[in-house]
């Protein structure tokens, strides 16, 4: 019987359980990463400065977030600063904190890279013609780099999708902690509940993931035909 | 005839390199300046000290009455000093009308008809308003450089500059390009021209630099300079030219 079990998808009850998880990890997801872009690209813009009073820091603050694991970064908001300092932030707040601090950091990167590729007569020109730095900066070299990111940060977006799963560990009962709190109820009457709930998750995330994908290679096509 | 540019002993070194080495000229309202010279004796630094892209170290320029230098409001001299490039320069992501209206709206603050009609009063001009809705990327280099030019006339310059703004077309769109600037010095347009087009420098300028080394090693008419250049050193340049039919 190959298909057994798989009532377990048709219990309303379940499904219901499974959708407020999934809007845990979409809310989280969805605001940690337009706080990522918006930072990322006023940070990334202030790191194109070869200051050391920007450089200095900038690298810190990038190699920080790189080299130390995200769960850690998780681990050091909720229960090290939260405890420290007296903070009293839910686990979805810091998730949201901690992931719109790692996704900033990727972005800005990512923006400092393609503003920086970007051929100098460009800013040469717009300078010639009476531009200030801020307007050559929103009207000529932002929205150039913009179109090269986009595959850049749409994967960068993914990623932070990807990792909303670690948010269990602090707390926070997102759609693969619902999956496996069904699992553990069903699975002494039901042994294909794990195969069932966890290719449904499977479903879900590539049901979030592939319309993002599809979207990117959209605007490329389109912003490259420019 | 009044003067509206005067260089004075104006000198610039990148680190220990002199690059300008004390430029005297002037230019008179309504009259065509043409500099040649060998590729590295400073005539691209020479234009962008003139509008501020590249800081001197010492003498003057005088623009419009006004003295130029480090406390200048270098937006506001940029608006009335147009510059065309030799790189391809237009802004990728626009179209040609955009192009040429976003620092009439940006700068002059324009509204936004109001550049538009500017622009395509300029388009005629060149014959390109056909390509008003073009992105960069669908013009050939020669209607680039007509772009950038229409693109820097819409500030409505007093003066306009041009560093061999030819010098990556190839002849046929090189063609198009000068005869563009032909046109444009006929309506009485003060400019700069650096070109390492001989026989456009003799037909375009009323007056010639020929510059070597940093220095301004002969000036005068073109016709003057062509038919008997008074230096070793401008002979010597000139030949080389003679050999490239
Ligand atoms: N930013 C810079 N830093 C250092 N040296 C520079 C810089 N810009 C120009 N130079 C040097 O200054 C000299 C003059 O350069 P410039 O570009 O003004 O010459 P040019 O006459 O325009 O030459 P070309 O005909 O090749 O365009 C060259 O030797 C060049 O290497
Ligand atoms: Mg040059």
């Amino acid at each position: 019987m190959p298909f057994s079990g798989a009532e377990i998808l048709f219990d309303p009850a379940n499904l219901a359980r499974l959708g407020e998880g999934l809007i845990v990890t979409v809310r989280i997801a969805a605001i940690s990463i337009v706080f990522a872009f918006l930072f990322g690209m006023v940070i990334g813009v202030i790191a194109l400065s070869r200051s050391g009073f920007v450089q200095i820091p900038y690298q810190l603050f990038l190699q920080a977030i790189r080299i130390v694991p995200q769960i850690v970064w998780l681990f050091l908001f909720f229960f090290g600063f939260a405890r420290l300092l007296g903070w009293n932030w839910s686990g979805e707040t810091t998730g949201i904190v901690v992931f719109s601090i790692w996704g900033a950091a990727e972005m800005a990167d990512l923006v400092r890279a393609s503003i920086s590729s970007l051929p100098a007569h460009q800013t040469q020109s717009a300078l010639a013609l009476g531009l200030a730095r801020s307007q050559i900066y929103l009207h000529v070299l932002i929205p150039q780099a913009v179109r090269r990111l986009i595959p850049a940060s749409i994967n960068l977006a993914t990623r932070i999708i990807k990792t909303t799963p670690l948010l269990v560990l602090i707390t926070i009962v997102e759609v693969l902690k619902v999956g496996q709190q069904l699992i553990e109820a069903k699975i002494l009457t039901n042994p294909a509940a794990a195969f069932w709930i966890y290719g449904l998750i499977f479903v879900i995330y590539f049901l979030i993931c592939f319309p993002i994908a599809v979207l990117s290679r959209r605007l490329e096509a389109k912003w490259s035909a420019q | 005839m009044s003067e509206i540019l005067a260089v004075r002993n104006l000198r610039k070194s990148f680190g220990p390199h002199v690059v300008l080495d004390g430029i005297d000229f002037s230019v008179d309202e309504g009259k065509v300046l043409t500099i040649i010279g060998a590729s590295g004796c400073g005539k691209s630094t020479l234009l962008r000290t003139i509008n501020g892209l590249e800081a001197f170290d010492g003498g003057e320029i005088v623009f419009d009455g006004e003295r130029l230098g480090p406390g200048t409001d270098w937006r506001r001299v940029r608006s009335h000093i147009g510059m065309v490039f030799q790189s391809y320069d237009l802004f990728n992501h626009l179209k040609v009308i955009d192009n040429i209206t976003l620092a009439p709206i940006k700068v002059q603050n324009k509204r936004k008809e109001e550049a538009e009609e500017i622009a395509m009063n300029l388009l005629r001009r060149i014959r390109l308003d056909d390509k008003r809705n073009a992105y960069p990327r669908e013009l050939s280099g020669g209607q680039k450089q007509r772009v950038a030019i229409a693109r820097a006339l819409a500030m409505q310059p007093r003066i306009m500059l041009f560093d061999e703004i030819t010098a990556s077309l190839d002849p046929e769109m090189s063609q198009e390009v000068l005869e563009a600037l032909l046109e444009l010095a006929a309506t009485k347009m003060t400019m700069i021209v650096v070109t390492h087009e001989m026989g456009f420098a003799k037909a375009i300028g009323d007056d010639l630099l020929f510059m070597d080394d940093g220095k301004v090693v002969e000036r005068g008419a073109p016709r003057d300079f062509f038919a008997a250049p008074r230096t070793q050193r401008a002979r010597r340049f000139l030949s080389r030219f003679e050999y490239q039919i």
